[in-house]
């Protein structure tokens, strides 16, 4: 993100934050809350669990305000908490073994899409979104990360706490994956780009 | 059909982008709900970390422990001593039933002294 010179910098709002100053919290709130909910949607596939962990990472950035290193940009920190909190939501769902039904129902009629949006989303990108949904956690992750909040390797490395080298095949296995099941849909470019008749 | 590298990438762009929308109403109630809890919940203290020791120091620090080690064995004879005595130390003596000393000695094996038959 780019901050301009009258908007004061993550690490000078972290220091307000510090004295408990929830203006400032407010502003960052601003700043990332729809990056840090959009990553949150995309691994849970669940809004309201989107909406929980995203709430739940400017609570910590509250809790955690002197723990936080502003020597170090905000947003690799934010996107750990999110990777972290999605991650327990997973496990705990995986426990729970949702039907298979009730994902592919979120996928269908997802809370979050605006009417537009709903007319936009064609059936491949539900597929797609599918797709991704079934790669495993570490793989959606890196998936997210890259094609979502746009990261680079060394960024999510970074991130996920893991060598560069990992990050680079766990993105390989995902790409391979999605390509295997996409590739059985039968579709054409012009499908894909949405000018077709 | 074989989807090319850079179709394949932007369907994963396409789809992970899409919808994603938060209504400005629905996020103002969020940042409410967030606010709240966050004037009722306390800002944990900084945590102060300790500096790593360089490695010289660490080499430092563990030759004096080595040091201290070889100069205990060396000239602290206490623990030697101890050791001797308890080695050769016995908990009970007396006659056996065939009329022969035996002592007890405190070792692992249970080894006990017998005298010989008179």
């Amino acid at each position: 993100m780019i901050v301009t010179e009258s908007e004061p910098s993550d690490a000078e709002l972290i220091e307000r934050v510090r004295a408990n100053d929830l203006e400032a919290l407010g502003s960052l709130f601003d700043r990332y809350y729809t990056q840090v909910f959009r990553s949150a949607v995309a691994i849970t596939q669940d809004s309201a669990v989107a909406e929980d962990i995203a709430q739940e990472c400017f609570l910590k950035i509250h809790r955690y305000a002197n723990r936080i290193d502003t020597s170090l940009p905000l947003i690799p920190w934010l996107y750990r908490v999110t990777v972290n909190l999605s991650y327990t939501w997973v496990a705990r769902q995986k426990k729970r073994r949702v039907s298979l039904e009730a994902v592919v129902d979120r996928l269908i009629s997802p809370a979050w899409l605006s009417p537009d949006h709903i007319a936009e989303n064609s059936e491949i990108q539900q597929q797609v979104r599918e797709a991704i949904h079934e790669l495993n956690f570490n793989q959606r992750v890196v998936v997210v990360l890259h094609y979502l909040s746009g990261l680079s390797l060394e960024e999510i490395a970074e991130i996920l706490d893991c060598p560069v080298g990992t990050v680079k095949s766990r993105l390989y296995y995902a790409r391979e994956n999605l390509r295997r099941r996409l590739d059985s849909i039968s579709w054409t470019s012009e499908v894909v780009h949405g000018y077709a008749g | 059909m074989d989807m090319q590298d850079k179709e394949l990438d932007a369907w994963i762009s396409a789809a992970l982008q899409s919808g994603t929308t938060v209504p400005t109403r629905r996020k103002s109630q969020i940042w409410e709900q967030i606010n709240e809890q966050a004037a009722r919940q306390t800002i944990l203290m900084p945590v102060t970390i300790e500096e790593k020791s360089s490695l010289a120091e660490r080499v430092i620090l563990v030759g004096q422990a080595f040091r201290a080690w070889v100069s205990a064995l060396v000239t602290d004879e206490a623990q030697y001593e101890r050791a001797r005595q308890s080695h050769y130390s016995f908990r009970y003596g007396g006659p056996s039933r065939d009329g022969r000393l035996v002592l007890q000695l405190m070792n692992p094996m249970g080894f006990n002294l017998v005298s010989p038959s008179f």
